[in-house]
């Protein structure tokens, strides 16, 4: 698959920075489509996928209760720990939706994801469990690829 | 300069790649729930749309809309045409709507959300087409 220089640079700048489209002279319909809307698509997707997720974890949900036990964690200690995991999930997803896209929490989100999804089949649940889930790690893997892999521990971190 | 583009170029094939495997997953992974398990639930969202359990068994509606679905992932994953990721979102945001319209937590709506952007973002990052001809084409910019 070949893609041309332009769509290079749209894709290295326009869109891992919105605010750039602003600071250009000219500005395309395309990269407003694109640029801002790409940005926002990826970045309310890893929110609400993390709100959705952690908002089970608030209110506990017996069939997390196996995932925990892939893991060696008993019954009793699972349900404690789903609130924290919970506001940890709530947390990180409100961060990405209304402060900043972090590449470092995004990478945290394509693990987690990956790694939530791993434990279904791994707790005896079928196999389509795993695979309905790959938006789930490979979204938020996505907007880390959009945004540009990390080269310093300070890009990391913005 | 060169070097630099080459790399991105393998950087967007490799995110277009990732976004296929995404779409495909949702809709192989969702559709085998109701074409191979047979999943309990989903005669709850057939009823939301008037339809009872016995139409459903009846006219085999699970493994004919778990199997569409599954068809219509692998499709999207060989040539993921724009006309057919349009479809697909407004496909996956009206199934998803129907957890919560058959009586689950509206977190189980939030929750996918991923899995209805995925068609979209598909697109967006193929290419928004700029006709009507090529949102039936394979590349819409190239």
């Amino acid at each position: 698959m070949m893609f041309s220089t332009v769509h290079v640079r749209h894709l290295q700048g326009v869109v891992t920075r919105p605010t750039a489209i602003r600071r250009r002279a000219v500005v395309t319909p395309t990269d407003v489509l694109d640029g801002g809307a790409l940005h926002w698509l990826l970045r309310i997707a890893c929110a609400a996928e993390f709100v959705g997720h952690g908002a089970f974890g608030i209110i506990t949900k017996a069939a997390w209760v196996p995932y925990f036990g892939v893991a060696g964690i008993p019954s009793e200690l699972a349900w404690k720990l789903m609130p924290v995991i919970g506001t940890v999930d709530i947390t990180l997803g409100l961060c990405v939706g209304m402060l900043r896209p972090v590449r470092a929490v995004l990478l945290y989100m394509a693990v987690w994801g990956l790694l939530t999804a791993t434990l279904r089949p791994l707790s005896g649940e079928p196999i389509w469990e795993f695979v309905e889930r790959a938006p789930n790690w490979a979204i938020p893997l996505a907007f880390l690829c959009v945004r540009g892999w990390g080269h310093s521990r300070r890009e990391w971190l913005s | 300069m060169t070097t630099e583009h080459a790399s991105a170029n393998v950087g967007r094939t490799q995110l277009d790649l990732l976004l296929r495997v995404a779409v495909a997953g949702a809709l192989v992974g969702h559709g085998a729930y109701g074409a191979v398990m047979a999943k309990a639930s989903w005669y709850g969202y057939f009823a939301v749309l008037g339809l009872s359990e016995p139409v459903v068994e009846a006219a085999g509606l699970l493994r004919i809309t778990g199997g569409a679905e599954i068809a219509l992932g692998l499709v999207a994953l060989v040539f993921p045409v724009p006309v057919l990721l349009l479809l697909l979102t407004a496909w996956k945001i009206f199934t998803e709507l129907l957890r919560p319209a058959a009586g689950e937590p509206f977190w189980e709506f939030m929750e996918r959300a991923s899995n209805m952007v995925a068609p979209l973002v598909l697109l967006y990052v193929r290419g928004w087409p700029s006709s009507l001809s090529k949102w039936f084409g394979g590349n819409a910019r190239v």
